[in-house]
């Protein structure tokens, strides 16, 4: 057999090649001393290319670049988020699982369902807009975001009592009231 | 949902699926916690793959992609080959800028474009296989970098690179013998 290429030694070392050709090369290194020192030098390249990398030493003053470009720091917004409303609606929500109320456990009814799947529907939206690169400001980003994550604490612990009350008429329409507050922070992302 | 956490091969930091969770749901806190455990792997790649001094440029373009782009990641164990994804889709932009730039300012061979702008670094193997590696085309690159530095399966580069299992075979192949003839041309072993 001629001396195989380096691909096919290459091959070889990782089992790629067929078991006939596999044999006639594994024959030809036993007797050949260049063929073997092409091996120990592929193996070499492998295992070197393979051994961890010391740490990176930018990592911490890229961060810094990464958080300033994505908003992340602490940011003062002037936006006037009207967070009392959103204390109120985690507060009635808290209320209404300290009322006595019959435990129906009955689940939700397709229309509180479908109040849910509408809210739910729109939290992915603002979401989603909000995070759009550098079409939104990061300081009205992270105030949106924020926001709409202190309504989903408020709607979550409103779905947990509409499971014990279904079809209390209230309760819903804090639900409604959550979601068009949700469709105030689209329209500050989509200005 | 699990709580346990996740290590990259390569980092002593870990990082669990709820800091993912977090991060999609737009905490920059958990989104740095991410950085931190998966930076050192990044950078490597990029600085494999690109050869070139912008690659810490590069690794904040990846994970300014990633925090624009979590939203659409669904499923958070499968982050670290999410991520993966989107540093080989960045490089590969980037360094196709790159060559379209300096074919315009000064036309040069493939192998003088692959082989410009490698930052000086410590003498020994692992720095002239880093300085032949930026020498290789850019396919047998791509698929030496991913398979025998990072550790992906040929499937997995497949998949990352949008060609078959049987070219990223022959790619490593053809690179692992390109790079023996570099390094051997060069007397380094």
């Amino acid at each position: 057999m001629t001396h195989p290429r380096d691909e096919t030694i290459s091959a070889w070392l990782e089992g790629d090649l067929p078991s006939s050709e596999r044999r006639d090369v594994t024959e030809h290194l036993e007797g050949c001393a260049r063929c073997r020192e092409a091996v120990e030098i592929l193996d070499s390249i492998r295992s070197t290319a393979g051994e961890a990398s010391p740490p990176w030493p930018g990592k911490q003053a890229s961060w810094d670049e990464i958080a300033d470009r994505i908003g992340a720091g602490t940011v003062e917004t002037s936006v006037p988020w009207r967070r009392w409303p959103l204390i109120g609606l985690a507060a009635a929500a808290i209320l209404a699982t300290i009322l006595l109320v019959p435990d129906t456990r009955g689940g939700l009814d397709p229309a509180t369902e479908a109040l849910l799947r509408a809210d739910r529907r729109v939290a992915e939206d603002v979401i989603r807009l909000a995070s759009r690169g550098s079409d939104v400001d990061p300081g009205v980003r992270s105030a949106v975001l924020d926001a709409n994550r202190e309504i989903d604490r408020g709607v979550d612990s409103l779905a947990a009592v509409l499971e014990r009350r279904p079809n209390d008429p209230d309760l819903a329409e804090l639900v409604r009231w959550a979601t068009s507050h949700r469709i105030d922070l689209l329209k500050e992302v989509t200005r | 949902m699990s709580q346990q956490a996740e290590t990259d091969p390569d980092v002593d930091v870990a990082y669990s699926e709820a800091d993912v969770r977090s991060a999609i749901a737009r905490d920059p806190e958990a989104f740095r916690r991410l950085y931190v455990a998966t930076a050192d792997r990044i950078h490597r790649l990029a600085r494999w793959m690109l050869g070139t001094a912008d690659v810490d440029d590069a690794v904040q373009d990846v994970y300014v992609r990633a925090w624009d782009r979590l939203p659409d990641l669904r499923d958070p164990a499968a982050f670290s080959g999410w991520l993966r994804q989107v540093a080989v889709t960045v490089v590969l932009r980037r360094r196709q800028g790159v060559a379209r730039r300096q074919e315009r300012e000064a036309p040069m061979s493939a192998a003088a474009v692959a082989g410009s702008g490698v930052a000086p670094t410590p003498v020994g193997l692992r720095l002239d296989l880093e300085r032949a590696v930026a020498r290789l085309p850019a396919g047998a690159r791509d698929v030496f970098v991913l398979y025998d530095v990072e550790g992906h399966r040929h499937h997995e580069i497949a998949g990352l690179l949008d060609i078959s299992p049987h070219t990223s075979r022959s790619q490593l192949h053809r690179a692992r013998a390109l790079l023996k003839e570099i390094l051997m041309e060069s007397e380094a072993l």
